[in-house]
């Protein structure tokens, strides 16, 4: 038995293909997430010195891709039963993604259905509040001192267009609207969703902040940063006129429908 | 009158359409555009629930409620008693951008009273959403839904501006029309019906031929967008005294006929000072879930009108003919062959245990389309199980491995090992076995 640390997906992936090369057992490994840089055990070492038996190893796109989904799972028992199954699926069983009845094809799919709804739910409601809105008479103007901030915050780092110096700007000159939204995802997600929220907010300036990693998006780059504590509420007062509208758009004659 | 205000009228006003569904369109984002928005071929996103557990994914409100049509089921109409408002252009404009900007929605929902003209309506609504395509470059979804008897030119405009478009059908059958809504014309709305049909297609045309050529030469013509996630209609049920099989007939004809995406089916709400060629009571609820049901088997799986709502010979030419048939509708039940949906069971059951001498079908080597035959399996089941038996010969609680109900479905199903539960096809009261299975067994397919 020896362990292996791994940083990330693509690392786990690097590493996996290495250790299939060498054809290594899944019951020798045991997998952990290295928090800190160049932790590598002598002994993986070692094993990683052994002769390659094999320069390719097969697994169908359909594998790589339901992995890259599951590696969102923030369980990290997940490396091992990725591992267990790919060893599988290249030396033995090649259609074994197809029995449902096996327990880590069950697990795979499970993690992958909880990503997925994991993912889609913070598709759905992350809300994102006004911040600074440009208006000298802006009602919600960075009023109170969490705003400021998590303002301060995302504009100094992140948000202000290159060439503007975040001492220089004092709230009120800030002529661009900004969004910031607070979610709390149940997996790891936040990255695989930038794409989702760059390109439907493309031209809007926000911050989404998680404990877990913060997304920035300043209309042209995306970053990422550290989690970050919950912050305190920010009002916006558009949230008054959907608070009206969800009030209103909901007809009571059809509340019934629940009771069947 | 303050926005706010205006916002809880006209919204309390658009309560009574059932869609609010921003799925089906093109996929399209922002990424190269001056705006916001993205939509996904797939399925809209709900982005909150209504305490009946219904999506809200759209910012669904009516330009006004002021109408000088006198349609007796609505509650715009030009004669009743309620507080009425008026959105400017750029208000929903800018309702519509400021929710989407805070995530609330996937887009706008749009339709009207008719005020002045209809195409006096209809341009505002046009000239809505053009502005949200064009100067505000949104590239979210837009819904509208034209006003009856607006013209070609109008209609023509507001595809270009909107994922789709909806024309209501609102009564199944054209007497029922000329009833309760003496100003709406059967004839005019089949014909925009048809006008947007052909757009539509011609727009798939054209984006199809982009496709194909845009690899080899990229020719100067751009695409033709309109309407790309189609068109829909809405029905109201319960208004008239139209049976299930009539309704459902009608939906068919609107599929195959005009290519409709969906028909939406509304039970009609009792409203506020209502009109006295109206039922004071609406139908169940229970009977729109139906429909909705059997709407599904006709789409997708494969089923036609007759095996869902059977209707004895002797009755069936008269029913074919005669638009409605003024039958006591009181108490539906499928048995009498009233033309009715069975209200306690799912259609799809009620459909198997008429046809119980075609059962057991055996899970190992039955077809995709009868597989999904079977009360419980639905297509997503039916794919599970043939993937499955590629590996070995199912067993009968593999079924419940597959994440199927082994309950609902063991009666109908024959597999490797034996399966007492075949015995309760030979009962007579094979309808009450599902009953007892009910409080717990709530799945629809
Ligand atoms: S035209 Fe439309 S809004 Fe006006 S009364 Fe008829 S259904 Fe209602």
């Amino acid at each position: 038995m020896f362990t292996v640390q791994i940083r990330d997906f693509e690392h786990w992936r690097t590493t996996a293909r290495e250790l299939l090369q060498r054809d290594t057992c899944p019951s020798l490994i045991q997998w952990e997430v290295e928090h800190q840089q160049g932790l590598f055990g002598d002994m993986a070492e070692s094993h990683f010195a052994a002769d390659v038996v094999y320069q390719q190893v097969y697994v169908s796109a359909q594998f790589l891709s339901l992995i890259e989904q599951a590696a969102c799972y923030r369980d990290d028992a997940k490396w091992s039963v990725f591992y267990r199954l790919a060893y599988r699926i290249a030396f033995q069983e090649k259609e074994l993604l197809n029995d449902m009845t096996d327990p880590d094809v069950a697990r795979l799919y499970t993690m992958c259905k909880r990503v997925s709804r994991d993912k889609h739910k913070m598709k759905a409601f992350v809300r994102f509040k006004k911040m600074g809105d440009g208006s000298r008479h802006g009602e919600n103007h960075l009023s109170d001192d969490a705003a400021v901030s998590i303002g301060n915050q995302c504009v100094a780092e992140h948000l202000v267009p290159e060439g503007l110096a975040p001492e220089s700007l004092a709230p009120e000159d800030l002529i661009i609207e900004q969004y910031v939204a607070w979610f709390e995802p149940t997996h790891l997600i936040v990255e695989s969703l930038a794409t989702f929220f760059t390109q439907r907010f493309s031209n809007m300036h926000f911050a989404i902040l998680t404990p877990d990693c913060c997304m920035y998006w300043n209309t042209k780059e995306v970053c990422f940063g550290e989690g970050v504590q919950k912050p305190d509420k920010v009002h916006d007062k558009l949230e008054e006129l959907w608070c009206e509208y969800y009030a209103n758009i909901f007809n009571p004659a059809r509340v019934k429908l629940k009771a069947m | 009158m303050e926005l706010q205000q205006k916002l809880a009228v006209l919204a309390d006003a658009a309560k009574y359409d059932a869609s609010c569904a921003s799925s089906g369109s093109i996929k399209r984002n922002s990424k190269n555009g001056s705006g916001i928005g993205s939509t996904d071929q797939g399925m809209g996103i709900c982005h909150s629930y209504a305490p009946d557990g219904r999506c809200i994914s759209l910012l669904k409100i009516l330009l006004t409620n002021f109408c000088i049509y006198d349609c007796s089921y609505c509650i715009n109409r030009a004669s009743s008693q309620i507080e009425r408002a008026r959105f400017t252009e750029d208000e929903v404009v800018n309702l519509t951008l400021d929710f989407y900007k805070r995530n609330y929605i996937e887009g706008l929902f749009l339709s009207s009273g008719i005020i002045q003209s209809s195409d006096y309506t209809m341009e505002q609504m046009v000239n809505i959403a053009r502005t949200l395509r064009k100067k505000h470059d949104f590239r979210g979804y837009i819904h509208l839904k034209t006003i009856p008897d607006a013209s070609p030119e109008l209609l023509r405009l507001a595809g270009l501006y909107a994922d789709r478009l909806s024309i209501n059908i609102e009564l199944p059958s054209k007497k029922s029309l000329k009833n309760l809504a003496p100003e709406k014309n059967s004839v005019t709305i089949n014909q925009s019906m048809g006008f947007l049909k052909e757009n539509i297609n011609e727009s798939k045309e054209s984006r199809k031929k982009h496709a194909t050529i845009s690899n080899v030469n990229r020719t100067q013509k751009s695409k033709f967008i309109y309407s790309p996630a189609g068109q829909s209609t809405q029905m109201i049920v319960g208004a008239d005294s139209s049976n299930d099989a009539k309704i459902l007939t009608l939906s068919n004809k609107l599929y195959n006929g005009y290519q409709m995406r969906r028909v939406y089916y509304s039970a009609f709400s009792p409203i506020p000072d209502a009109s006295l060629n109206l039922p004071a009571k609406s139908p169940p609820l229970i009977r729109e879930h139906r429909l909705y049901q059997a709407d599904w088997l006709l789409r997708f799986y494969g089923f036609n009108v007759n095996e869902i709502t059977p209707i004895p010979k002797r009755l069936a030419p008269d029913m074919r003919h005669h638009n409605d048939v003024n039958q006591n509708i009181a108490t539906p039940d499928s048995h009498s062959g009233n033309g009715m949906l069975d209200l306690d069971i799912d259609p799809k059951l009620s459909w198997a245990i008429r046809n119980r001498d075609i059962f057991p079908v055996n899970i190992n080597t039955a077809s995709l389309e009868r597989l999904m035959r079977v009360p419980g399996i639905g297509a997503i089941g039916a794919s599970k199980i043939i993937k499955s038996r590629r590996i070995r010969p199912l067993r009968v609680h593999d079924i419940s491995r597959c994440n199927l109900s082994l309950k609902k479905i063991a009666p109908f199903i024959e597999a490797l090992d034996a399966n007492p539960a075949n015995k309760y096809l030979e009962q007579a009261n094979l309808k009450q076995y599902f009953l007892n299975l009910q409080p717990t067994q709530m799945a629809l397919f």
